[in-house]
C-alpha cells in the first residue's frame, strides 16, 4: 500500500507544479496587468503586501 | 428539511469564524473595508464550496480504496491549493472583471484554514455529498456574513472615539468576542 501512497503524492505534487506554472504563464487580462498589491494586513511575510512592491 | 437545518447550524450557529475560530486571519486583515471583505467572502465561497465537492470525490473514490486515508491533510492542502491555482487561471482567461475584483484575493485563500477545515470536517461528520456540497455552501456564507458585519462595525469603530490602549487590533478582537456571544445566543433555535 506505501508504493500506491507514493505514487499517489507524486501525482498531487505533479498537479500542483502544473496548476502553477500555468497559472503563472497565463497573461494577466487587459487592465490587471499592474494591480494594486494589497494592503490589507501587515504581514510583510506575504508576497502580495504592497511593501514588496514599495522595495522594488 | 435535514438539509435546511444543516445549512442553518452551518451558517449562523456553528458559524467557521465565531464558533471554531478559523480563518481568523483574513477577518482580522481584510475587514478594514466592507468592499474588501464582501470581495473576499465572494472568492472564498467559490473556492470552498468546489474544494468541498471535489475532496469529497478524491477521499471516498480513492484514498479509501487504495487505503492511504491516512493522507487525508497532505493531499487536501494539495488539491485545495492546486484548485486556487485553476480558479484563478480560469478567471483570468474568462472574466477579467471578477478577476480585477478579487484577483488579488484569490491567493491568499490557498492559507486560508476555513477551507481545509471544511474539507475535513465533511469527512470527519460522515457527509454524503449532497451534505458535503450544503456544507461546502452554507460555512462560507457564514464567513462572508460574519466578515462583511465585521468590516462595517470596523469602519464605525475608525471613527469612534477608543481609548488609545484599545485602538486597532485589541477593539477589533473585543467586537469579534461580542459577536461570538451573540451568535451563541441563536445556538437554542437550530
Amino acid at each position: 500500500m506505501s508504493i500506491y501512497a507514493i505514487i499517489f503524492l507524486a501525482v498531487l505534487f505533479a498537479v500542483y507544479i502544473g496548476s502553477y506554472m500555468l497559472n503563472k504563464n497565463t497573461p494577466k487580462p487587459e487592465g490587471c496587468e499592474d494591480m494594486k498589491e494589497c494592503s490589507a494586513c501587515g504581514n510583510f511575510a506575504c508576497t502580495m503586501n504592497s511593501h514588496h512592491k514599495e522595495e522594488e | 428539511m435535514e438539509l435546511i437545518g444543516l445549512f442553518v447550524s452551518l451558517t449562523f450557529v456553528n458559524n467557521v469564524v465565531l464558533s471554531k475560530f478559523y480563518a481568523i486571519c483574513p477577518l482580522m486583515g481584510l475587514s478594514k473595508k466592507p468592499q474588501n471583505a464582501l470581495n473576499m467572502g465572494l472568492a472564498v465561497t467559490f473556492v470552498i464550496f468546489v474544494a468541498s465537492i471535489v475532496t469529497y470525490f478524491i477521499y471516498y473514490y480513492v484514498l479509501v480504496p487504495l487505503e492511504i486515508t491516512y493522507l487525508d491533510l497532505i493531499t487536501f492542502i494539495l488539491v485545495i491549493a492546486s484548485l486556487v491555482q485553476f480558479v484563478e487561471m480560469f478567471l483570468k482567461k474568462t472574466s477579467p472583471e471578477i478577476y480585477k475584483s478579487m484577483g488579488v484575493y484569490l491567493p491568499l485563500i490557498t492559507t486560508n484554514c476555513a477551507v481545509l477545515g471544511v474539507a475535513l470536517d465533511n469527512i470527519s461528520a460522515g457527509y454524503t455529498l449532497i451534505e458535503a456540497a450544503v456544507a461546502g455552501l452554507a460555512v462560507p456564507i457564514g464567513f462572508a456574513i460574519v466578515i462583511y458585519v465585521f468590516a462595517t462595525i470596523r469602519e464605525r469603530l475608525d471613527i469612534a472615539d477608543v481609548p488609545e490602549s484599545f485602538e486597532g487590533a485589541p477593539i477589533a478582537l473585543i467586537t469579534a468576542g461580542i459577536m461570538a456571544c451573540a451568535i451563541m445566543g441563536i445556538a437554542g433555535i437550530v
